[in-house]
């Protein structure tokens, strides 16, 4: 009996690291895929020779890509929201986590209203096109805040956040203000340093969704050096149609169709993806314990 | 307890209060100071040395490269306006594609339209329409140099004629030249010899060049990997499908998948459902049994076609005359061996085969109403011409303002209000660079911008024609060479008159709107369903009664109704 | 002796509203205020006019929509995705977490939960780019693949039949790293006694996978299943966004593609509110729902 079951165990062992290698692999691959054609001439893009190691050996596509300030702009513009992007998202999340968080009701008398307000925009929303008119009123568009404001209270994050505070010994707080402390200081001295891991992970998610926010970007910013990075990627990569270009335009720009190929595109989202993939890895047990946090309850 | 809740009710509100107050006071305070995007805001400053500020909507192309310095609002062509005219350019919204769209919607829905817009026809209608819009028909008449005029009414006004609203001008239309980009038949002419047989000048010799091409292995490589004639899968699409259309292989049997065209009795008709498109169907669906098309046509766009030209396995296709740009270059650079040729297209009857193009405007130029200085558009348009399209232009100002040859770059891409003639240039270059070569003319004395493909060529075939080495110049060699894309057009095409123009463009009827996708679809499917053999050729019949009773007889009205209206004064 | 009480219940209770007032700001003005716009889900609007002159037609432009025929499939494509994309992100996480749980050489699991993790953090944006190129009939290397095996090219994104399936099954693919993370943490946290209890009771490991981890985890799998059911009308509007094209718009468009083309591109902002307004309320009722039996089956206090 037990070597029987040490056999079948030992395919299940063999297939399950073959499958999962697999679709590990499945998910490296694509951008292998995409990083060869980056590298490679049109001529062998275009005839479809290119796998997962460059052909004819090409840096046409990133020259033009780096040889324009629009890049470079859309970086800049990126990294701009999502440092002060996190800064607010950050503050606003403990500001709101830590009222709401007091769940005794002789503290904090208005929770239960405040709460309400917060959570019916989770359900409900205006639309898409009040949000821009609202937008628009109040001057933002075109504006680098359009990009921060609109949702500059992140409630998932407010959840987890206010989770975790609900989740801290009550004794720490009522020993704090015995001591004479009033609530600011109390958050300020005494929660945030308890909830490093907590504002490790509430960061990271913030980070990674101002990173990767594209939309945002596209109907509030009327000119493209506004374009944060994704949106620019977006707005070239996935835009521009190569059935529309007229002969007139070929004959001025006789480099037109070089550069609007595969091997741009492939560029351009290794460029804008490469930075948070270089970056992630290394905050990995962050963003375990705090998914974990957020929906694992003891 | 109750206390409470009043008071927590209380702030509430009074935070509510205090809310709703500042933002409608932003609001009304935004309108008033006019911000850069204001309608106000584009007020002339006629005191302060007469320099007129205008706010710009520009739709980019995506492809707008700038020199060390230079942005949309500081460029050679900015500082060419506040110079020349004293005119200033402010961008406020320039986007790609659908981007641009929605920004327009949302421009025109918060009220915020700058001075000068480029609408597409649609919008031009409703703005227009809405009384939103300034009439230009006086500061044209005035204004406009005669270089401008000759390149809007080149095509005998047609185009302009649809810019306006009662004999009244609202709007520059971005012309498009309609004369050209009709469908040649492309063939690899290094095949042709290896199958011993000269191009075909009807389709019975069409059809023997595609047996040869499918069975004989032209590619000389013992396998069986060549199609006899290649086509992508849009039979009736909007946008010109090349390579691979069907609209030169439709005009063989005097029919067109979406152009509209006089009857016999003078009235305006559909040409997807002429009874020659039968026979053109079922000539398709005969090739396609006899296996020489390939059964995988229907899900190949034109760009998957394109790499089965590039990878060597069509020869034999129909396409426009910028094909030398796109698949027929990565053939030569994949094979060393290949050539390509353009021939006029072939007939199935005694008549001749005419091809179609289609006008493809689809922009206008317009200026607020609230603009104080409408005349502006005028100069801007005239620097564009006086620039870039004058006889007289030098090689210095072409390469300031057009594309500049150490960089590459394309300045013209960015200047405001450009329009090409409504009649292609290259049919002037055609012939200037052809008497060029020939040493009828000195090449000093034609234009500058064709002087600079005359170039090219005569390099080309100086070197003795190595396409391997100078893809560039067999690019230019059989696009505008003695022997090229133009050559076909103008001295075959032109001289015997045969090429015809859909009259149909612009903004869509109002029944259009809402029918004219499910027809297009309907069309398409039946078209491809006779192609290969789902359906029978009488099907067809069947098809032009569902399409005229689903919406086809109405939109047909609407077409004349439109054409007698917008061209009543020309005719 | 009230008024001392109500100084100082003030003076305790300041600092917390001083503390939300920021947000409750913002709240307001890009949240609250955006709902007065609801209003033109019942009124004709058009747009040159003001706000506050358009005509007021109360549910015609409801009724306008439902016999459109291109809605009904807009709504049904919305459910059809939503909750196959609501199936999958359930079951598949769950599978390759015990898969992963099963490898004992702890570089190799840290590695493949590393890579797995990848897709999640690859902005939609610049995902759909990788998409097109990589299922592409022509040249993407999946249909390479697929012709290596004798099969012919499948068109993943033109072709209206297979185009839902395609989005599904990226989007599985794009979520699955990242929902192991709950399943795997649920089972380190089964306590290993009962493991114990099953091997002494003479279970093979693959029994005891059914019979211990398995029940261990049916509560979070049960949390997380009734916690999604609010997202039912959420099929995903990045994705699809950048996805779909118009030969796909029978099977592929939905509710939030349809209100973006209606709203930003047609400018009809009646009928966009309109359909914005139904799904608020739908979704509005199905997250109380599966708030409540998150209570109920779990004891799970979302807040």
């Amino acid at each position: 009996m037990k070597i029987r079951e040490s056999n079948s165990r030992k395919i299940f062992v063999i297939f399950n690291y073959i499958f999962l290698g697999i679709l590990a692999l499945s998910c490296i691959l694509p951008l292998i895929n995409l990083f060869a054609i980056s590298f490679s001439s049109r001529a062998m893009v275009d005839a479809n020779a290119v796998r997962f190691w460059p052909k004819d050996f090409s840096t046409a596509a990133y020259e033009y890509i780096l040889g324009n300030r629009q890049y470079y702009q859309s970086f800049a513009m990126t990294i701009l929201r999502v440092v002060v992007g996190w800064f607010v998202n950050l503050s606003l999340t403990i500001l709101v986590a830590y009222p709401l968080s007091k769940d005794d009701p002789r503290i904090f008398r208005c929770r239960r209203l405040y709460t309400w307000f917060f959570l019916i925009t989770m359900c409900f929303s205006g639309g898409l096109i009040p949000t821009y008119l609202v937008v628009s009123k109040v001057n933002l568009v075109n504006s680098f805040w359009a990009l921060i404001l609109p949702e500059a209270v992140p409630m998932f994050c407010v959840l987890i956040m206010m989770n975790f505070f609900k989740g801290l010994p009550k004794v720490i707080e009522e020993a704090a203000l015995v001591d004479g402390a009033n609530w600011f200081v109390t958050m300020w001295k005494v929660y945030i340093p308890l909830s490093k891991a907590s504002l490790a992970t509430v960061s990271l998610f913030v980070i990674v969704n101002h990173w990767n926010a594209w939309f945002d970007g596209l109907i509030y910013m009327n000119m493209p050096e506004k374009y944060p990075l994704m949106t620019y990627l977006q707005s070239i990569v996935l835009k521009f149609d190569i059935t529309k270009i007229t002969s007139e335009m070929l004959m001025r720009n006789p480099n037109l169709l070089e550069v609007t190929g595969r091997g741009i595109k492939g560029a351009l989202i290794l460029l804008c993806t490469l930075p948070i993939l270089l970056v992630y890895p290394f905050l990995q047990k962050y963003f375990v314990t705090g998914v974990v946090m957020g929906s694992v309850k003891e | 307890m109750k206390s409470k809740k009043v008071l927590a009710l209380l702030l509430t509100g009074v935070i509510a209060l205090s809310l709703s107050a500042c933002s409608s006071g932003g609001g009304t305070e935004a309108e008033k100071t006019g911000d850069s995007t204001g309608t106000e805001s584009g007020s002339v400053n006629t005191s302060e040395g007469d320099i007129a500020e205008l706010t710009v909507m520009h739709k980019l192309s995506g492809n707008e490269k700038y020199r060390e310095g230079d942005d949309i609002n500081n460029n050679v062509w900015t500082r060419y306006y506040l110079e020349e005219y004293g005119i200033k350019l402010n961008y406020t919204v320039a986007a790609v594609g659908d981007d641009y769209t929605q920004k327009l919607t949302m421009a025109i829905a918060s009220k915020d339209l700058p001075d000068l817009i480029e609408v597409p026809a649609k919008e031009f209608q409703e703005l227009a329409a809405a009384g939103m819009l300034a009439d230009l028909t006086d500061v044209y008449e005035q204004e406009a140099s005669d270089l401008l005029k000759s390149a809007l009414e080149a095509d005998g006004g047609t185009q302009l004629a649809s810019a306006q609203i009662d004999g009244r001008l609202y709007g520059i239309p971005q012309v498009a030249a309609a004369d050209s980009t009709c469908d040649l038949l492309w063939i690899r002419t290094d095949w042709l010899e290896k199958v011993g047989l000269e191009a075909p000048t009807n389709m019975e010799e069409l059809l023997e060049v595609a047996r040869a091409f499918r069975y004989d292995d032209p590619d000389g490589n013992g396998q069986d990997d060549t199609w006899g004639i290649g086509f992508q899968k849009e039979t009736n699409g909007q946008d010109g499908a090349s390579p691979g259309s069907f609209e030169g292989f439709f005009a063989a049997y005097g029919a067109y998948a979406r152009a509209w065209l006089p009857d016999e009795d003078g009235s305006i008709a559909y040409t997807g459902i002429r009874s020659g498109m039968k026979s053109a169907l079922a000539q398709l669906n005969q090739m396609y049994e006899e296996g020489l098309l390939d059964p995988e046509f229907g899900v190949k766009d034109a760009t998957k076609l394109s790499e089965d030209i590039a990878s060597g396995r069509v020869g034999m296709f129909y396409g426009n005359e910028g094909v030398p740009w796109g698949a027929a270059k990565s053939c030569i650079e994949m094979n060393p061996e290949a050539d390509w040729q353009c021939y006029p297209i072939v007939s199935a009857t005694d008549d001749v085969a005419k091809p179609i193009s289609y006008v493809r405007l689809n922009k206008y130029f317009v200026i607020n109403k609230n603009c104080e200085n409408p005349e502006a558009i005028i100069k801007l348009a005239n620097a564009f011409q006086d620039k870039i399209n004058s006889l007289e232009s030098s090689e210095e100002t072409l390469n300031t303002f057009g594309v500049d040859p150490e960089t590459g770059i394309n300045l013209a891409e960015y200047a405001a209000v450009a329009l090409d003639p409504a009649v292609q240039k290259c049919n002037t270059y055609y012939a200037e660079i052809k008497a060029a070569l020939s040493g009828e003319v000195k090449p000093e004395e034609i234009h500058p911008e064709a002087k600079r493909y005359y170039e090219t060529i005569k390099a080309y075939l100086d070197n003795g024609s190595d396409k391997t080495n100078d893809s560039l110049g067999w690019n230019y060699y059989k696009f505008i060479g003695p022997e090229g894309s133009w050559n076909t057009i103008i001295n075959s095409y032109k001289a015997n008159d045969i090429l015809v123009e859909s009259v149909f463009f612009g903004a869509s009827t109002p029944t259009m709107g809402t029918k004219l996708a499910s027809l297009d679809k309907m069309q398409s499917e039946n078209y491809i369903n006779i192609i290969m053999g789902t359906k029978e050729a009488d099907a067809f019949d069947e098809f032009v009664n569902n399409w005229k009773t689903l919406g086809g007889d109405e939109i047909t009205k609407e077409v004349n109704e439109w054409y007698d209206a917008t061209f009543s004064d020309i005719k | 002796m009230k008024e001392k009480k109500r100084s100082a219940w003030f003076k305790r209770e300041l600092p917390f509203h001083l503390m939300l007032f920021p947000a409750v700001i913002l709240t307001f003005i890009f949240k609250y205020i955006p709902f007065t716009g609801i209003t033109m889900a019942f009124e004709q609007y058009t747009p040159l006019k003001g706000l506050f002159e358009q005509k007021w037609v109360g549910l015609d432009n409801f009724i306008y929509l439902f016999s459109l025929p291109g809605f009904s499939s807009v709504i049904l494509n919305t459910l059809y995705i939503a909750v196959l994309k609501l199936t999958g992100n359930l079951v598949f996480p769950v599978i390759v977490a015990l898969l992963i749980n099963e490898i004992r050489a702890k570089r190799y699991k840290k590695t493949v939960q590393t890579v797995l993790y990848l897709p999640h953090f690859i902005s939609w944006a610049a995902l759909a780019g990788i998409f097109i190129d990589i299922l592409s009939p022509s040249g993407g290397i999946v249909n390479q693949i697929l012709q290596m095996f004798g099969m012919n090219p499948v068109f993943f994104l033109g072709d209206a039949k297979i185009f839902p399936y395609t989005i599904v099954l990226t989007d599985v693919w794009k979520e699955l790293g990242w929902g192991t993370i709950v399943y795997l943490a649920a089972i380190s946290g089964i306590d290993p006694t009962y493991y114990e209890a099953a091997k002494i009771d003479g279970a093979g490991r693959f029994k005891q996978i059914l019979h211990v981890t398995v029940p261990g985890i049916i509560p979070i799998i049960l949390l997380m299943m009734v916690l999604s059911i609010g997202n039912v009308l959420q099929a995903g509007f990045e994705q699809v966004f950048n996805l779909y094209s118009a030969q796909v718009y029978s099977t592929g468009d939905i509710i939030d593609t349809f209100v973006y083309r209606i709203g930003m591109i047609e400018s009809r902002f009646d009928l966009a509110t309109a359909v914005g307004l139904f799904k608020s309320i739908i979704s509005f009722i199905l997250i109380i729902l599966g708030y409540k039996l998150a209570d109920k089956v779990a004891g799970y206090k979302v807040f």
